[in-house]
């Protein structure tokens, strides 16, 4: 039998922190499905290049913890993990159009335009208040960490 | 393997199309089975030659059939096939076509009637079928998707195929991570060596002048500069533990950091 195609999934930089700082908990087993899921291929992760300045721009830690900072930029940067999606003419002309539409923040429209610009199967975001979870945009179904994959998705796990 | 044959036949009524005979359509299709048989062998360093002959020509129709490389010529001609069904529906380039044969395949395409009775009728035998049915439509899809009219600056991630530096011509294929298409890259003589050293690594990016059809899909870059990129394969829950940094944000939640990292705070 043929090996089934990945689900395309997009992520957000809030999910990211969220799973790196360990905050919003009530997210950590769906986050830890997703990864289980990409690590398994059963997921292939996508992310727009805004994912670099939002989730390793703070630099709050003080001091920064430079191993730990250069273990997120290798993950972000490697494209067997994550393929990014640059913020090109594209992306940037989609963002405009859905920030008018759905009368979201520049940089989140960013994200879901370059979810959808990469034809992803769902953007996936922790964000409940700018998002509407569930929704359907362009094709892209926006959805909560450890939603719905797919008949071979994995049952929800703990946070490890 | 079996040779390998296509059959083509032109329902474009001749007196409407003087300059078009099964013989002139023949040759535009070898050639393009030439360019398709060379893309399709990307990661070869070497491209082998399919030789083709004409099967048999009766009327509006004639076939042409593979006498070598079948199995580069079955590729060749299912990209060639399935390649002219996608232009009749989008204005988007054939996935696995470069440039060349788009601009080729255009003025094929445009030499043909306008409706579903007069067009030119394509298919493959062989281990897949595979039929098309190209019409003028096609041609001005092709004619769109070949017209680079907007540049920007920026990068492609993705897998070099054939690095080839012939005098002037210094070109490589790139497939993008992102879409998975093929996109040309030219590039200075300056580059060449990287090029070649780079052509063994899994992923690179390439960093340049990009050129994009109207539809968005960047086909050509021009070459700046090239980075090769890690190629481990990372196991994503080891490599960021839930929680493994939590003071990374300073002891803000990942709502109030992001909104301050974004200058809303």
């Amino acid at each position: 039998m043929a090996k089934a195609e990945p689900k395309k999934v997009a992520i957000d930089s809030g999910l990211l922190i969220a799973r790196i700082t360990g905050d919003r908990p009530e997210h950590a087993p769906g986050i830890a499905t997703l990864f289980h899921e990409a690590d398994s291929q059963k997921v292939k992760l996508f992310g727009s290049t805004l994912l670099f300045p939002e989730v390793l721009g703070g630099g709050y830690d003080d001091p920064v913890d430079p191993a730990k900072e250069n273990a997120i930029f290798r993950v972000l940067d490697n494209p067997s993990v994550i393929t990014m999606v640059q913020v090109t003419r594209q992306v940037a002309v989609l963002a405009r159009d859905l920030r008018r539409e759905l009368h979201l923040k520049t940089a989140d429209a960013t994200h879901l335009a370059s979810a959808v610009f990469a034809g992803v199967d769902m953007f996936m975001t922790i964000d409940e208040n700018d998002f509407t979870i569930g929704s359907t945009v362009r094709g892209v179904e926006i959805a909560l960490p450890g939603s719905a994959l797919g008949e071979d998705a994995l049952p929800l796990i703990g946070p490890g | 393997m079996e040779a390998v044959q296509i059959d083509y036949e032109l329902e474009t009524p001749l007196d409407q199309m003087p300059a078009l005979t099964p013989f002139e359509t023949g040759t535009d299709l070898l050639h393009l089975l030439a360019i398709t048989a060379d893309l399709e062998q990307f990661r070869d360093a070497k491209a082998r030659k399919v030789d083709w002959r004409v099967h048999s020509v009766s009327g509006t129709s004639a076939a042409l059939r593979s006498i070598s490389e079948p199995d580069v010529a079955s590729r060749a001609a299912l990209s060639l096939v399935r390649g002219f069904n996608e232009a009749e529906e989008t204005e988007q380039l054939p996935r696995g076509w470069n440039l060349r044969v788009g601009q080729r395949a255009a003025r094929v395409a445009s030499r043909l009637g306008d409706d579903d009775n007069t067009g030119l009728r394509l298919s493959v035998h062989g281990p897949d079928d595979v039929r098309a049915h190209v019409t003028r439509r096609a041609g001005r899809h092709l004619k769109s998707a070949t017209d680079l009219r907007i540049t920007s600056y920026g990068s492609v991630v993705g897998v070099l195929g054939r690095v080839t530096a012939k005098g002037k011509q210094r070109t490589a294929a790139l497939w993008s991570d992102l879409t998975g298409r093929r996109i040309d890259v030219r590039f200075g003589e300056q580059h060449v060596e990287e090029m070649r050293n780079a052509w063994a690594h899994s992923h690179v990016e390439v960093t340049g002048v990009l050129h994009e059809n109207v539809s968005g899909q960047v086909l050509r870059v021009n070459l700046d500069s090239l980075r090769v990129l890690d190629r481990e394969r990372v196991n994503l829950s080891e490599a960021l533990p839930h929680g493994f940094y939590p003071e990374m944000t300073g002891g803000l939640g990942a709502r109030e950091y992001l909104r301050l990292v974004r200058g809303e705070g």
